[in-house]
């Protein structure tokens, strides 16, 4: 420890004890449920003095955390912002999403979707997994998003989606989601989206660390007093007066979170590989409860060992199906797209002990190959975000060997170490389906069945690809984290993916629509927190 | 499936057009000798057709462009303003509805209904719009994929 009684940065059994003090912090809360012995743990890690201190710290910056910056620094609170990657090298999922925001027409229809939407079964309304309050407050904030972007300058803004996800669902005709116009006319993607959002973070003077990654939380007295961070090499001791905003982003990127919450492996994900899960052990450590851990929305997507994250996939229109690691197809191709499309990928051999379509391989032909990119150049890695330049007629990928080529059927499925027979049999089986215009197999739509017939053939490796995770600390609807009895923990609050409300994803949109929301009550009740 | 199996179901129709007024029989100041031949040139076209064939309903309903100018203000029930009477070129997988060849078949969306109409006619759905515009706005896949 040094003289203020914080512990150096060499001091590593000084760290090792200042963590497990502030993990005991959180653990006492929760095991004795008094105020003494967290009292006690936390004050003895308390530094004598702070570097520096501010009314609300908001942990991560993506959309989540600009929408809580925005709002506390509106309602007076000094506002800083913290954020581990460098402004050169910032790829939140925010900036890399498709920028769509949900905003429903009406709160009685968003409530009457929700109510579905929020069932861990949805044709058992016993199984509801969120209170009938937070559900109220997610209908009435969430239809105040394209105002309050208005009012924050917001041009106009683009439908992108027009209903729910399911006809079936009531309220499904009111979940509209929309994009932030840009000057073109069409929608802005995640990255001009987030571009409006910083720019009314900066025009407000709002102040953004980048590379400042937080470490931990500190707490006294069971509340939550300030945020250790890192910077140039050296721990900073930040006090917030009224409260710490945790808007982290998911833990994606974190492999140990990924093995121990996801039903298998490997999933990936198209999101920030610098979402490491950060946010997520900073609350466990205060005793904040865990909710949503294996929600997911997504379909296939394809990860390569030499890239940091997925690419989002761009089947198209020309001749291509998906097979199982056998050279079956499984699916109507046009089925495996859609927020639950993963679940496609789900399916285990109790027999053979091995999961059949993991992974799956998209199969196509020069056509497709041709045709363009088989990612999104629209959003994700090879978007504007440009973590990626992906060729427009692959030939790249097939340099980098992540898509595989060859003259024949026969010879692609020796290089996926597939059976020979039964891919030729499986190719030769659908082009009879696309010369009859009807697939008796699976049903896909007519107007998909397109022949797979002129060489060379190609194939891409998929695995059950998401978006992000949902999981993570319990929030309430004041978006305060709870811990594991249900009370908030005091002066923390959340926002975002880290630990979001869904249970089933409502519809595009939602998450960033989510972050807008949560940003704007966490931000407004971290600022209403008394100094 | 057959709209009129037997010359019975054929002169039924005529007597249930009867009072209609536009082919009424016995009205001679109504309906002109070329009315009258229509009427039976349509009747017996439709006592021999096929109710899944576009061709069939739209020897009533149609021209195919007056079923585009009619619903041109329609609104889909999301909300939503989108002509539903559109062409499907299936040699165009990548832009289908620009070629103006190939109506959808009535039949993806309505379902056929007796001669003469004798329950209630179900509303047309959207699904077979929706398995590929899965937002729901209509818009051009392209604008997203």
């Amino acid at each position: 420890m040094d003289r203020r009684g914080v512990m150096k940065k060499s001091d590593d059994n000084s760290r090792r004890q200042f963590l497990q003090s502030m993990t005991a912090a959180g653990l006492g809360i929760a095991t004795s449920g008094t105020m003494i012995g967290t009292a006690q743990a936390a004050t003895s890690v308390q530094p004598e003095s702070w570097d520096e201190e501010t009314d609300v710290i908001v942990l991560g910056y993506g959309a989540a955390g600009a929408a809580a910056a925005i709002t506390a620094h509106d309602d007076g609170a000094q506002v800083l912002l913290l954020e581990k990657q460098a402004a050169d090298a910032h790829t939140c999922n925010s900036k890399l999403c498709f920028g769509v925001f949900l905003t429903p027409d009406n709160k009685d229809d968003a409530i009457a979707y929700m109510k579905v939407a929020s069932r861990v079964n949805v044709d058992m309304p016993e199984s509801q997994d969120i209170d009938d309050a937070m559900i109220t407050v997610w209908a009435e904030e969430m239809g105040r998003n394209n105002a309050w972007l208005s009012e924050l300058g917001a041009p106009g803004f683009v439908l992108f989606a027009a209903q729910g996800r399911d006809a079936n669902w009531p309220g499904n005709n009111a979940i509209k989601a929309y994009q932030i116009a840009g000057s073109d006319g069409r929608g802005e993607v995640g990255t001009g989206m987030f571009d409006f959002l910083h720019e009314k973070v900066v025009g407000r003077g709002i102040d953004i660390r980048w590379s400042t990654p937080a470490r931990s939380l500190v707490s006294k007295d069971g509340e939550v007093v300030g945020v250790v961070a890192r910077k140039d090499g050296r721990d900073v001791y930040i006090r917030a007066r009224r409260a710490v905003v945790l808007s982290t982003g998911g833990f994606n990127a974190d492999e140990k979170a990924l093995k121990t919450y996801l039903p298998a492996f490997p999933m990936t994900f198209y999101g920030n590989p610098g979402n490491t899960g950060d946010g997520l052990r900073m609350a466990q450590a205060l005793g904040a409860d865990l909710w949503h851990m294996t929600v997911l929305g997504g379909g296939f997507k394809s990860k390569f060992d030499d890239f940091p994250t997925a690419f989002v996939l761009s089947f198209g229109s020309d001749a291509h199906i998906v097979v199982d690691k056998s050279g079956r197809r499984f699916k109507a191709e046009n089925h495996l797209g859609g927020y639950s499309g993963y679940w496609n990928a789900l399916v285990y051999d109790t027999v053979a002990n091995t999961w059949p379509r993991i992974p799956s391989w998209l199969i196509f032909d020069e056509r497709r190959r041709t045709a363009g990119p088989l990612t999104s150049t629209m959003f994700g890695a090879a978007g504007p975000a440009a973590m990626y330049e992906w060729s427009a007629d692959n030939s790249r990928e097939i340099e980098r060997g992540w898509i595989l080529q060859a003259d024949s059927i026969e010879e692609l499925a020796g290089k996926m170490g597939m059976e020979a027979d039964v891919l030729t049999a499986e190719v030769e089986r659908y082009n009879g389906f696309a010369a009859d215009r009807h697939d008796a197999d699976h049903g896909r739509m007519a107007q998909q069945l397109i022949a797979l017939d002129r060489p060379p053939y190609y194939a891409m490796q998929l695995l059950p690809g998401l978006n992000n995770t949902f999981g993570g600390p319990r929030r309430n609807a004041r978006a305060q984290i709870l811990d594991v009895f249900g009370d908030p923990i005091p002066r923390l609050y959340s926002a975002g993916e880290l630990g979001s409300l869904y249970v089933q994803y409502p519809q595009g949109g939602a998450n960033v629509g989510e972050c807008f929301a949560f940003g704007r009550i966490a931000g407004r009740n971290a600022a209403a927190e008394q100094a | 499936m057959r709209l009129l199996k037997t010359l019975a179901q054929a002169a039924t129709v005529c007597l249930l057009l009867q009072p209609v007024g536009a082919f009424a029989f016995g009205s001679t100041e109504t309906v002109s000798s070329a009315d009258f031949a229509a009427l039976h040139r349509y009747i017996i076209k439709i006592s021999s057709a096929d109710a899944t064939n576009s061709e069939t309903c739209l020897a009533c309903h149609g021209p195919f462009t007056a079923l585009q100018q009619k619903t041109a203000d329609y609104v889909a029930p999301n909300g939503v303003p989108v002509n539903p009477h559109i062409t499907f070129d299936m040699a165009m997988p990548n832009d289908p509805h620009s070629s103006g060849k190939d109506p959808i078949e009535c039949t993806e969306c309505h379902q056929p209904h007796s001669i003469p109409i004798t329950e209630p006619v179900p509303p047309a759905n959207t699904d077979m719009c929706v398995a590929c515009h899965h937002t729901g706005t209509f818009r051009s896949c392209s604008n997203c994929h």
